[in-house]
């Protein structure tokens, strides 16, 4: 498994990218899973990127220093989240990256190259609100031309007051191919009126699947780190 | 004096002997009770492959002995195997299946790691002991008045119990009390004669339990249809190699009373708890050869099964100066409510103290199946009163306080200057105008003997000189030491009488070693003054039997509030817990209790006066078997409801402020009244759902299977558990809170509510409501905060009336600082995290400060002697710094910010197992917290503390001659910084709402116990609350056990 290392952009961290992982995606249509296993470091913040070496995060919600989320290790959930009013989703076991209180998070590969993506499992997790029971995803896709692709999909409800991941397949919703893509949570009353301001949208996403488009041209920046690094950052100031 | 075995002469016995002492402390073994993930029997609803559902149904008692629980049972038996052969080493003292699926064992360190880490375990408790909490109530109770309940008819016989079984878990049983008779003479007296009537028929066929002989118990012999249980458990006493004191059996038979030259028994609890719920009408008491009148229990014609846990061994440490000491191990009890589940009986008596922080415990959650089994549970609130110390906190479960009722026996002082004063007394002797001493100035070697402690004394107190005392009657003072052992001393000396001045605990009638009048501590001001006057004299005289004002709330009824869910009241209510008299164990020689032991000997019966909430709650234990009858598909939440809301307030005991026995932290819905909750009109019930979402709440990890919290959900927030009555200790701006009742009166009916709380709007939603028979309406208690401060409680009461039913609960609320975060979070983990819910009354940005993890730091051996002090005597010891060979204190300076302040005592760094060191820490504005747990494992906690100067004080409560202890101690400030501790907060907080908040750590040790927090700030940077997190890694995370309160019948 992969390691999560966090980064700040701009900021205190030294920034590691793992450069043979991206040479050795490169080439040919490949699928990868992003699925936060062995992230080290439990929290994320404000405008920070992490990266597995293939993929990149970033979350955002506030300034510097401020949380965005967690990485949750499934196994460990019953340490983790404390009280009953907090419920995390029941069913994962494995590490799965919970967005909390109204922030949101954008994701590409580390290699720049487009991607399909193919499918992902989220959840809502309640925080002990008695209006805002239920969550609803906003998915918005981007490549070199901006906005391409939005879609809403709704988070399982709970059931006998637990709330479980669910698996969604994007085939035939979803089909641009992009640079990058954004989830954006909102917390949902039984009405369907949803908010995204008072801190009850708090979502959890996991493998999250895409398919690599292979493009020659990024072989050329292979020896150029550096540059590499640049349009990284630039990106994540577009996105 | 006596010559004693100490611990320390005991231990170079065992050197001598060559028992190897090699042994570390790693791998010592304690005795634990862990739970398994299954469903005990009790509350088995399926979901095993070819093994159906075993709980009984609404109103059905549970049946051990069909094929289903007899198959799951021995599925549960195969799973318990393989966990305990994970344990292979450890023996093994119990298995439990019935309210408990698990077992108990003396398990190595090591080994209870090894299992926490195993995935079919559920919990491990660490083991602890508890003690026992300690005629004419039935007339007090109106149950004998014209159109009373024993004047009514159910099941074709009056309400009096019949056909009903009341489980007694105590201190066993003295079969010869005719309270247990199941024949009548002539006369239709209780009697054995076997040639009388047999008054009762076979016990009802839903009973299954039967008597196991012992030690002076012959099934054949002793038990009969009234007595139809006798069982004894003592594997967890057994595995605590304790000494075995002489007044003792090893079978169901209460042990004895009496005195061998030096020690005294502790006997007589279990026989006053059964024959006060259930014990025979007519039975005629003698106390100390005077007649007393007849005695009847609560449920007189209801059966006795008798299951004994507690037990008496040598202890020449007890302060009391017995010299011997009497525990209940948690691992019995559990193995008798287990047992008496399994044998059908209706109702359970548990007058033995209790956890005041958790239901999680091993004992409360085997009366959560068993209330679930259709079991009503009556447990005593503790005797620690008036500080706030109520146990048996579960919702599932009766906690009774303890009240006076208004039969009095009084006797007067008449003084040599015409001053006359009227006490507590049974005295038959009058002493006429004979010379008086204060024994303050009546000791040895012109010391102060005030508190008049007897030969047995263990702290080297000033003792009466016999060259004062003598042919004097002697005033002596309440504490300490226990009441009737000061007349002793008083005798001893060659003193003629006692005037006892009270220490505002309540005046107790009992039978003295000299003639005794209990006075009040005003009158007993006005006789100190005068004792000292050249040739001053008092008149002693004969009691008298009389009525006074009642209830009046008992001083050494433990308070609430509930101290594990400050959303739920305990106690529930009171009942009479002073001045009761029952059947006691007799005062035997060491001859005697021989022969009783191996049947030679008959012995007689023996009646006494207790006081303690051990005596009020069987009172409701009888009660409760009475509406049984009268309604067999009430479940025991609904006779709970019954009794609650029909209640009535007590008399105003005058103690201030909190302590006050108007609240309800006392009285709780007030003394029972049962004619009317034989009508109750609504009834707030609950039954497994509710309670299940209730333990998902708050209890997850014990949920079985964990599968229930999905099926029945988790409460939202703990008030709205559907109790009969309503607290909320955290209110926002406002809060709402659901309710349901169901309507019990057999007809339809239309009612009304009135609420009222100082400082709240109040609105009930709907205000009206209309209920068919049988039917159930819910409803909604809207409080909203007017000007009510915060943290401070109020106190207001919630109505239904149909204009002659009324419904009452009561309400207490309490308004919420701005922010409200979890108090304390814990972990085991070396590198971790935790995510939890922090809400405000704000929205903008919320920031914090942080400090820790820092690990213990650990004081030097300290030695002291013991003094079995209250909370009382330790605070004022504390500040005053009287009592240093008792007390020892540390000055702690607090620096200003502080995040929080820990002060521990741990056993295993004390000299005794059984030591009982308590803590306590003083500080600045009168700032007290008090720690008096049973055992040595003990702690204080300061959130956020105000910068100023403190002391903690350990107090060598008793155990051992020489008793020394090593303080743990943690001051957390932000400069300390360890583990790298991260408190991370989103960029808002959103006002009304709860907020996702984070904390992490990393890289700690093994074995280390760390303590950091967090204090979170408001919009102007002020601290509104603090969260304290604390990590104990490696062997430090092997639990330690939960001692509660201190027990025994109140006899100081």
């Amino acid at each position: 498994m992969a390691t999560f290392k966090q980064t700040r952009v701009g900021g205190k961290l030294v920034k590691q990218l793992a450069l043979a992982a991206a040479l050795c995606s490169a080439g040919a249509a490949q699928a990868g899973v992003l699925n936060f296993e062995g992230a080290v470091s439990p929290f994320t913040f404000a405008n920070e990127t992490v990266t597995d070496g293939k993929y990149w995060m970033t979350t955002y919600g506030g300034s510097e220093g401020d949380l965005t989320g967690m990485f949750i290790n499934g196994a460990d959930q019953a340490d983790i989240c404390a009280g009953a009013e907090l419920k995390c989703p029941a069913n994962n076991s494995s590490t799965y990256y919970a967005a909390l209180a109204d922030s949101y998070l954008a994701f590409g590969l580390e290699s720049g190259n487009s991607f399909f993506f193919n499918s992902f499992a989220g959840s809502f997790i309640g925080t002990g609100s008695d209006v805002y029971t239920r969550g609803l995803l906003l998915i918005d896709g981007f490549n070199d031309s901006g906005l391409v692709s939005t879609l809403q999909v709704a988070l399982p409800t709970a059931v006998g007051g637990a709330y479980n991941f669910g698996n969604y397949n994007l085939a035939g919703f979803f089909d641009e191919s992009y640079t990058a893509v954004r989830f954006v949570g909102y917390a949902c009353d039984a009405a369907g009126s949803c908010v995204r301001n008072m801190n009850a949208s708090n979502f959890a996403i996991d493998n999250i699947v895409t398919t690599q488009i292979p493009e020659p041209a990024t072989f050329g920046l292979l020896g150029l780190g550096l540059l590499g690094m640049g349009a990284l950052r630039r990106r994540k100031q577009a996105a | 004096m006596m010559p004693k075995l100490r611990p320390i002469s005991l231990a170079a016995m065992l050197l001598l002997s060559g028992v190897t002492l090699a042994v570390s402390a790693q791998e010592a073994r304690r005795p634990y009770i862990i739970q398994l993930q299954d469903q005990p029997a009790a509350t088995y609803t399926g979901g095993v492959a070819g093994l159906p559902a075993t709980q009984p149904k609404p109103g059905v008692a549970f049946d051990y002995n069909t094929a289903a629980v007899q198959d799951y049972v021995r599925y549960l038996d195969s799973k318990r195997a393989s966990v305990q052969a994970t344990v292979a080493n450890a023996p093994v003292i119990a298995n439990y299946d019935v309210v408990l699926n698990g077992f108990a064992a003396m398990l190595t360190d090591a080994e209870v790691l090894e299992l926490k880490k195993n995935a079919a375990v559920a919990d491990v408790q660490a083991d602890v002991a508890r003690h026992v909490d300690t005629v004419s109530t039935p007339d007090f109770l109106k149950l004998t008045a014209a159109g009373g309940l024993y004047s009514k008819f159910a099941g074709g016989a009056l309400v009096k119990g019949e056909d009903m079984v009341v489980g007694i878990v105590d201190g066993g049983i003295w079969p010869e009390n005719p309270a247990f008779a199941d024949r009548v003479d002539a006369n239709g007296k209780p009697t054995f004669d076997p040639s009388a009537t047999l008054a009762y028929t076979s016990p009802p066929a839903s009973f299954k339990g039967g008597c196991t002989a012992g030690e002076g118990f012959d099934p054949v012999k002793h038990c009969n249809n009234k007595l139809v249980g006798a069982k004894f458990f003592n594997t967890g006493f057994l595995a605590a190699n304790l000494p075995k004191n002489w007044t003792e059996f090893y079978s169901p038979r209460d042990s004895s009373n009496g005195f061998d030259g030096y020690s005294s028994g502790h006997g007589g609890h279990g026989d006053h708890t059964a024959s006060t719920a259930a014990g025979n009408a007519g039975v005629p008491v003698v106390i100390d050869g005077i007649p007393m009148g007849e005695a009847s229990g609560i449920a007189p014609r209801a059966r006795v099964a008798s299951y004994k846990v507690c037990w008496t061994y040598d202890d020449p440490t007890n302060p009391d100066g017995s010299n011997s000491r009497n525990s209940c191990f948690n691992s019995d009890s559990v193995k008798a409510i287990d047992e008496a589940v399994k044998d059908g009986v209706n109702v359970i008596n548990y007058s033995i103290s209790g956890s005041q922080v958790s239901s999680a415990d091993a004992v409360e959650q085997a009366f959560y199946r068993a209330s679930l089994a259709n079991v009503f549970v009556a447990a005593s609130a503790g005797n620690s009163g008036p500080a706030n110390a109520v146990a048996h906190i579960s919702p599932w479960l009766t906690t009774v306080a303890a009240s006076t009722h208004d039969r009095s026996f009084q006797a007067s002082v008449v003084l040599g200057n015409g001053g006359a004063y009227s006490g507590a007394s049974i005295n038959t002797a009058t002493v006429t105008a004979k010379p008086m001493i204060l024994a303050e100035h009546a000791g040895m070697g012109g010391g102060d003997a005030s508190l008049c402690y007897s030969a047995g004394a263990t702290g080297g107190q000033v003792l009466l000189d016999p060259a004062k005392v003598a042919g004097k009657i002697v005033v002596c003072t309440r504490g300490i030491t226990a009441r009737v052992d000061k007349s002793l001393a008083v005798a001893n000396a060659g003193g003629i009488g006692m005037i006892l001045v009270d220490n505002g605990a309540g005046l107790v009638a009992e039978a003295h070693s000299v003639p005794t009048v209990h006075v009040n501590a005003a009158d007993g001001a006005m006789i100190k003054a005068y004792a000292p006057t050249e040739g001053a004299t008092a008149t002693i005289n004969k009691f008298g039997i009389g009525t006074k004002p009642a209830p009046i709330m008992a001083g050494f009824s433990s308070r609430g509030q509930n101290r594990g869910d400050s959303n739920i009241l305990k106690p529930d209510l009171t009942a009479p817990g002073v001045d009761v008299i029952a059947s006691v164990s007799p005062s035997l020689t060491p001859a005697q209790r021989d022969g009783v032991a191996d049947g030679s000997f008959v012995p007689p019966d023996a009646y006494a006066s207790y006081q303690g909430t051990s005596m009020s709650s069987p009172h409701v234990a009888g009660l409760a078997l009475l509406l049984r009858q009268l309604h067999p598909d009430w479940s025991p939440a609904a006779v709970k409801s019954a009794l609650m809301t029909t209640g009535y307030s007590t008399l105003n005991d005058g103690l201030a402020g909190a302590q006050n026995g108007l609240l309800p932290w006392a009285q709780g819905a007030g003394h029972v009244d049962p004619n009317k909750a034989a009508n109750p009109g609504l009834v707030y019930d609950a039954g497994k759902a509710d309670f299940v979402q209730y333990q998902c709440k708050v209890n997850k990890a014990l949920v079985s299977p964990a599968s229930d919290c999905t099926t029945f959900g988790t409460l939202d927030e703990t008030y709205n558990l559907n109790l009969p009555s309503i607290t909320a200790g955290a209110i926002g701006n406002a809060v709402t809170i659901r309710r349901t009742v169901t309507n019990v009166s057999g007809a339809s009916a239309t009612y009304n509510a009135t609420a009222s709380v100082p400082g709240f709007t109040t609105v009930v939603t709907p205000s009206s409501l209309t209920i068919p028979a049988g039917g159930k309406a819910s409803f909604t208690v809207k409080l909203t905060r007017t000007d009510a401060q915060t943290n401070v409680w109020s106190f207001g009461s919630l109505t239904w009336s149909d204009g002659s039913t009324v419904v009452r609960s009561p309400i207490q609320a309490r308004a919420a600082q701005s922010i409200t975060a979890p108090a304390e979070l814990l972990s085991d983990k070396t590198s971790g995290s935790k995510l939890f819910l922090v809400k405000t009354l704000f929205s903008g940005k919320m920031t914090a400060f942080k400090g820790g993890l820092k690990d213990v730091t650990m004081g030097e051996r300290a030695s002291l002697t013991p003094t079995g002090a209250s909370e009382a005597t330790l605070k004022t010891a504390c500040g005053d710094g009287s009592m240093p060979g008792s007390i020892k204190s540390y000055d702690v300076t607090i620096p200003a910010g502080t995040i929080v302040a820990r002060f521990a005592l741990r056993q295993q760094d004390t000299n005794g197992a059984n030591h009982d060191n308590d803590l306590a820490i003083l500080g600045p504005n009168g700032v007290w917290a008090y720690s008096g747990n049973g055992g040595s494992n003990e702690a204080v906690q300061l959130s956020s503390p105000a910068a100023g100067n403190y002391r903690v004080c350990v107090l060598a409560w008793g155990g051992g001659s020489v008793m020394t202890h090593q303080l743990s101690s943690w001051v957390v400030t932000p400069s300390d910084v360890g583990g790298k501790l991260m408190v991370a907060i989103p960029s808002k907080v959103v006002a009304n709402n709860n907020t996702t908040v984070g904390m992490s750590w990393s890289g700690l040790q093994a074995g280390g116990r760390y303590v950091g927090g967090a204090q979170f700030r408001d919009l102007g940077g002020v601290v509104q609350a603090t969260t304290v997190l604390r990590v104990d890694t490696g062997a430090a995370s092997v639990p330690e056990a939960d001692d509660g309160s201190k027990g025994g019948q109140v006899k100081k």
